[in-house]
């Protein structure tokens, strides 16, 4: 069993930023958090076909396709696509505010990992993920597909997306609602800066819908600790009009009770709505965000 | 009471305060911009911070100004003074004389004051100081007679010793310390007061000190106490100054070139260079040049320019400005002319200009001076044509072996001599002495200096030479050491005269080597008659082709015309009484002289032995004195005193043995109130108090700086 400290370094989310691939992250993550896990609770049972491939040594002889063996005189081992008994969708927020990072790594690509890697569990379960990136709006929506060729579309837009624009999360779940017709699990994986009270109402409706609802709050160490000690002008930036000239260590205090009030209200409606709700730090180590998963799913 | 600083110069450290300023204002600049998203949390925090924030940030700020105006006050070394300081002392009665020295070195500045005016303010600052029982007076060193003689008296009002301050002037006087001192110690001693003391204020250098020690005094009063206080610091100062100006090349012509010389010193220690001296006339520059001067070396700068038109002038020649402005300036003044018009009169014309008996003096008076200007515009003429000339057009008329004149031409002759002209006999073979004597020594054309008697003939082979040379004579001064010169003359023939010695006012300029008048002289009136007793061409004397010849001429002919009047003014250095030359008729008349400071004074000629002369001393700034007479007018350069310039000082140690028994304390300006004990001025520190100060506000900037 590997270590603590192997693990911590193996899912840091730096280490992974190392990692050219979004898809091999998503499986460094997933395939070290199930090694850890023994069985997973969630295995599908396989009654479709999905594909032949070639046969290469290791695979079971029970698994050869005997036919096709002789119709080609080759070896095909017969693969099948297990059955999704999950649907979820993940909700990256990709907005400007999402292109900050303050240790090498932005919150927006925190949340690609974490999209990517929850999205690979998903799938290597036999569940069915959909993905949405957004800003003021619904950026792009991919529908849910299980099996892991869709991981690669998945990875491939997570890649390509730059974050830009404001957030208005409550617009883009309303424009969600349509499209969301069945039941599901919505991974909210954001910054939430928004009204709390606007963002809660409309995942008050998911809710209703009864729909799985966690929402990965992610934020930069910065914004959580406010570590600045110099006169700095901070510049919003989502819009660049808006400028604060301060002494950071004048205003820490002032600004970490805001903070601490802004966080809280989303902890209370969450709970009070049984929505998962988890803050993480973009230093938090992804494989505790696929526990919390996990645990919900159990 | 009063606020002073031992260094004040750390006060301009105040201007720190601003740092902090300045500072914020950099950071400000230089804040770092960073984007950053969660700034509506910014937003919110600021508007609950911000006022409380600001008014702690104000705080710091005037925390930390304060404490740099602070560190600057208490490096500058306050210290309180003035009557309550005195009166925390409960000392009883004091008398006391504040001696100031307002001599003219005092007139030195270090800065933008001079000596003696801080000296004032210093002691304006000492007379607050006294306590209200004291008495005290204010005397200068150098005293006028007259104010010498008033009544003094110690006072306890602070209005009249200010009064006393204020009424100082610099003075030219020479410097007299033990007069001084028995002034002061006079009025310590009449004072009923326990307590006396001395307080000198001085730049003590050592004019005035060199003979002097208590011994001398008189009156030495029991239980004073002697306080000196100097400006300016113990070490010799520099100065450079101008000792004096000549002018060479006389007599001076009008646009001629003349010669101008001035000596220019350095009293200081240390080499100058590239000093800078100019040379006026009136106020224009028309010179300029820069020397270099080794530690006291003295050196001659000459000026060579064109002379100014006819006229009296006056000018300066200056020098860059040092701390002793009153030696930098050199006055002089001078008289031009225009060349002299002479009126050559040929009794005996000959049949061509050589056989002429003007030929010689022709020849003399018409080459050009050795600058190129002529000096002399002579005219000649036939004896006969004597009647036509208006003899106003000349300044010096010489009959050359004429024979008569009429009695109308005698006449207008004795009237331009008395109107101030010049008139020379040369005689000849036509110069009847029994004629001569009839028409000249008479008591209505009285023109002849003495009374002709019989020619005196020599053998060829036994020629006379000049025997006495009366070089001394302004006509004959340019052979002073040269009398040699004239000595080598031959002649063969001479007329004689009566009684050279028994007539007044009839001065023999030269006399042959048997005692015979060759050249006589006299006053006439505002003109001058001379008579050479043989002839101005060869006919009785080789002079005519002599070397002297020349100079001889032209030396009679310059003095007849009153040439040296084109000279160099006389010049005064004050405070040294001066005495203006007059003629013998100018005795009794009045001399109006305008000082440059705008003042008139009037002085009368006496008769002083031989002389006629108006005694000056009523200077009152250097400068050019206009004079005038009823008669003319002439400048009187006036310059002051150079015996203030050596600004060596007296040193504490030598002071002391000068002034035993007494012992004295000795206090630099800028110290002053350091002393440990005995200082003239009672102060009270405050360095250590605002330093406290500062510690305390260092103290509640520190906390105040950590709470934000």
């Amino acid at each position: 069993m590997p270590t603590d400290t192997v693990r911590r370094g193996y899912f840091d989310p730096l280490v992974l930023a190392k990692i050219a691939n979004m898809s091999l992250r998503a499986r460094h993550v997933v395939e070290g958090l199930l090694s850890g896990l023994h069985d997973s609770p969630y295995r599908g049972y396989s009654v479709e076909f999905a594909e032949h491939r070639e046969y290469v040594p290791g695979d079971e002889i029970r698994r050869i396709d005997w036919k096709a063996y002789g119709k080609f005189d080759r070896y095909f081992i017969k693969e099948y696509e297990e059955e999704t008994n999950l649907r979820a969708y993940l909700l990256v927020d990709a907005s400007a505010s999402m292109d900050y990072g303050s240790e090498g790594m932005s919150k927006f690509d925190y949340s690609c990992y974490l999209a990517a890697s929850l999205a690979y569990l998903m799938l290597h379960q036999g569940d069915d993920v959909g993905l949405v990136t957004f800003n003021a709006q619904v950026q792009r929506y991919i529908p849910p597909r299980g099996g892991m060729r869709h991981m690669h579309a998945l990875a491939s837009h997570l890649e390509a997306t730059r974050p830009q624009g404001e957030t208005h999360l409550d617009q883009v779940l309303r424009e969600l609602a349509g499209k969301l017709a069945r039941r599901g699990m919505i991974v909210i994986i954001s910054d939430l800066f928004d009204d709390p009270e606007v963002i809660m109402r409309a995942l008050r409706y998911f809710r209703h819908r009864r729909n799985e609802v966690i929402v990965f709050h992610v934020l930069d160490k910065n914004e959580l600790e406010f570590p600045f000690q110099r006169l700095t002008v901070f510049e919003d930036i989502e819009d660049t009009a808006v400028r604060v000239l301060s002494d950071p260590r004048a205003i820490r205090a002032a600004y970490l009770q805001q903070m601490e009030a802004f966080l809280a209200e989303y902890r209370r409606a969450c709970r009070r709505e049984t929505i998962d709700y988890s803050l993480f730090p973009t230093t938090t180590p992804l494989d505790v965000a696929l526990t919390r998963y996990l645990a919900r799913r159990q | 009471m009063g606020l002073t600083f031992l260094q004040p110069a750390f006060l301009f450290g105040a201007l720190a305060a601003a740092m902090p300023v300045i500072i914020h204002l950099i950071y400000r600049r230089r804040a770092l911009v960073h984007r950053f998203p969660a700034v509506r949390f910014l937003l919110l925090a600021d508007k609950r911070t911000a006022r409380k924030f600001r008014l702690a940030q104000w705080l710091l700020l005037a925390l930390r100004m304060l404490a740099i105006c602070l560190l600057a006050f208490s490096l500058a070394r306050p210290h309180l003074t003035g009557s309550n300081v005195q009166a925390a002392a409960l000392a009883p009665p004091q008398a006391t004389v504040f001696l100031i020295d307002n001599s003219l070195s005092m007139q030195y500045r270090d800065g933008q004051e001079t000596r003696l005016q801080r000296a004032k303010t210093l002691a304006s600052r000492l007379v607050q100081s006294l306590a209200l029982n004291d008495s005290a007076v204010v005397l200068p060193l150098l005293m006028s007679e007259e104010a010498a003689n008033a009544p003094i008296s110690l006072s306890r009002d602070q209005t009249v010793l200010q009064e006393q301050l204020a009424a100082l002037q610099p003075s030219h006087a020479a410097v007299d310390v033990p007069s001084a001192f028995q002034r002061a110690f006079t009025l310590l001693q009449e004072s009923s007061t326990a307590r006396r003391r001395l307080i000198f204020l001085s730049d003590f250098t050592m004019r005035g000190w060199e003979e002097f020690h208590l011994s001398q005094l008189s009156v030495v009063p029991e239980n004073v106490t002697l306080h000196f206080i100097r400006l300016g610091g113990s070490q010799r100062d520099t100065n450079v100054l101008i000792t004096d100006v000549r002018i060479t090349e006389k007599p001076f012509i009008e646009h001629a070139p003349i010669d101008v010389t001035a000596a220019v010193q350095n009293r200081s220690a240390t080499a100058l260079r590239n000093v800078r001296v100019d040379l006026f006339v009136g106020s224009n520059a028309v010179g300029q040049q820069l020397v270099d001067l080794g530690p006291d070396e003295q050196l001659t700068v000459p000026f060579r320019i064109a002379a100014p038109p006819a006229g009296l002038h006056w000018g300066e020649v200056r020098l860059e400005g040092d701390g002793f402005a009153e030696d930098d300036r050199f006055y002089y003044a001078l008289r031009t002319v225009t060349p002299v018009q002479v009126l050559l009169v040929d009794g005996d014309p000959g049949t061509s200009l050589f056989d002429s008996e003007i030929f010689y003096l022709l020849q003399a008076l018409q080459p050009r001076g050795v600058l190129g200007r002529p000096l002399f515009y002579p005219k000649p003429i036939p004896w006969e044509g004597l009647e036509q000339e208006r003899l106003s057009d000349y300044q010096v008329i010489v009959l050359c072996n004429v024979e008569a004149l009429t009695a109308q031409g005698r006449q207008r002759l004795y009237q331009f001599v008395v109107e101030g002209g010049g008139l020379l006999f040369f005689a000849g073979n036509r110069v009847d002495p029994v004629r001569y004597n009839a028409m000249f020594y008479r008591s209505d054309t009285l023109l002849l200096p003495l009374a002709l008697g019989q020619p005196t003939q020599r053998q060829p082979e036994q020629p006379i030479a000049i025997g006495t040379v009366h070089s001394a004579h302004e006509a004959l001064a340019t052979f002073t050491g040269e009398e040699a010169l004239l000595q080598r003359g031959k002649f063969y023939r001479y007329v004689t005269m009566e009684g050279p010695n028994t007539v007044p006012g009839v001065r023999v300029l030269l006399a042959l080597q048997d005692g015979s008048p060759l050249l006589v002289d006299k006053d006439l009136g505002r003109g001058r008659v001379l008579f050479f007793a043989s002839s101005a061409d060869r006919n009785w004397t080789d002079l005519p082709t002599r070397t002297a010849y020349v100079p001889l001429i032209h030396g009679l002919v310059g003095y007849a015309a009153h040439l040296s009047a084109a000279s160099q003014r006389p010049g005064a250095v004050m405070p040294e009484a001066t005495r203006l030359l007059g003629r013998e008729e100018d005795d009794g008349t009045t001399v109006t002289i305008r000082t440059p400071d705008g003042q008139e004074r009037l002085i009368h000629y006496a008769r002083d032995g031989a002389l006629t002369v108006a005694p000056y001393t009523s200077y009152t700034v250097p400068g050019i004195y206009r004079l005038a007479t009823s008669a003319s007018t002439d400048f009187l350069a006036v310059n002051g005193t150079r015996a203030e310039s050596n600004f060596e000082k007296i040193q504490a140690a030598e002071m002391q043995t000068r002034l035993r028994p007494l012992s004295m304390v000795l206090e630099e300006e800028e110290t002053l109130g350091q002393a440990a004990s005995g200082s003239a001025l009672p102060t009270q520190e405050l360095a250590s108090l605002v330093l406290l100060t500062l510690v305390v506000v260092l103290a509640v900037e520190n906390v105040c700086a950590n709470r934000l």
